[in-house]
């Protein structure tokens, strides 16, 4: 099968590509960025999606191939500014983290887990495991948003 | 790099005069475009309906953007002069990218024919009023940024 001569950042690249379609079928008319610099300058997430062509709501999304390091992935999410955030995990084992690790401190907001499966042909589809439940965000970064989306092309939107 | 819409120059100086009727209108686009996004996965036994939830939730945006710019719904007999009032705040708010506008005066045009019509639609009308639903849906939070953003609370 293909997928045993792929390297691990293949599979994650292709991973990306899977959740990325998954956001874009669910939102309303999002701008996603692959591996983009959120906050700017602080840390990069493996997919952005800026809802409402970057009027709407933030997403941001860390891809795990590997059922390594889970907690860690989920408490760095937590320190990441966005409304909705999830975990997605490559693969058709049972793996993920414990619940206590999705939920946010305050209680408002709860990390998706999005599971991302291969068939036997090749083909990969995802699902939610666990719907998101929204974060509260500071405005603050209603701006810092608006300044990304403004410099930086998407890697996939609606064209006008 | 692409050029982006000067949407910086807006962002200081549009006020949504009617903020609860533009969320109303936001949330019945949403559920008109969600519906289309939907039935669009299985074309055959949604076809027409699919054509029609793509118009109105044009029209449910377009309604969305006039209440928040001039606090009324425009009510208007004809469907195009909904185009031209959509035109004319375009202009004034010195919008240079009218592509928005083309889509929603494609799917009016083309409303009759989907809802009235006897003949059976064929798929690339049917492709094409999801194309241009969605397309003016991201002009239209691209260049109303300000409206609709303050509406939907994000």
């Amino acid at each position: 099968m293909l997928r045993s001569v792929l390297s691990e950042e293949q599979q994650h690249s292709r991973v990306k590509n899977a959740v990325a379609r998954f956001l874009f079928g669910m939102l309303i008319v999002p701008k996603i960025f692959f591996d983009a610099r959120w906050p700017p300058r602080k840390s990069e997430v493996d997919v952005l999606a800026v809802d409402r062509s970057g009027a709407g709501e933030i997403h941001v999304v860390e891809v795990k191939v590997a059922s390594s390091k889970l907690e860690e992935a989920a408490r760095s999410l937590m320190e990441m500014p966005a409304h909705f955030k999830y975990l997605a995990l490559f693969g058709n084992g049972s793996y993920r983290p414990s619940d206590s690790v999705l939920y946010s401190p305050d209680g408002m907001g709860r990390i998706g887990l999005i599971r991302v499966r291969e068939d036997g042909s090749g083909n990969l589809s995802a699902e939610f495991l666990i719907r998101p439940e929204r974060f509260r965000l500071n405005p603050s970064y209603f701006r810092q948003i608006d300044k990304f989306t403004a410099t930086r092309p998407a890697d996939m939107e609606i064209r006008q | 790099m692409k050029k982006l819409p000067p949407r910086w120059g807006l962002y200081t100086c549009l006020k949504n005069l009617d903020p609860i009727a533009t969320q109303q209108y936001i949330e019945k686009a949403d559920h008109f475009l969600q519906a289309m996004k939907l039935a669009a996965l299985e074309l055959a036994p949604y076809r027409t309906g699919i054509a029609l939830l793509a118009v109105h939730s044009a029209i449910s945006l377009n309604d969305a953007i006039t209440a928040g710019l001039t606090g009324k719904r425009g009510k208007h007999q004809g469907h195009l002069a909904a185009v031209k009032e959509l035109e004319g705040i375009s202009r004034k708010h010195r919008i240079q990218n009218l592509n928005g506008i083309g889509h929603f005066r494609w799917l009016l045009t083309e409303k009759t024919r989907i809802a009235y019509g006897r003949e059976r639609l064929d798929d690339a009308l049917i492709q094409m009023s999801v194309d241009r639903a969605e397309r003016f849906h991201s002009w239209a939070y691209n260049y109303f940024k300000e409206i609709l953003h303050a509406s939907v609370g994000a």
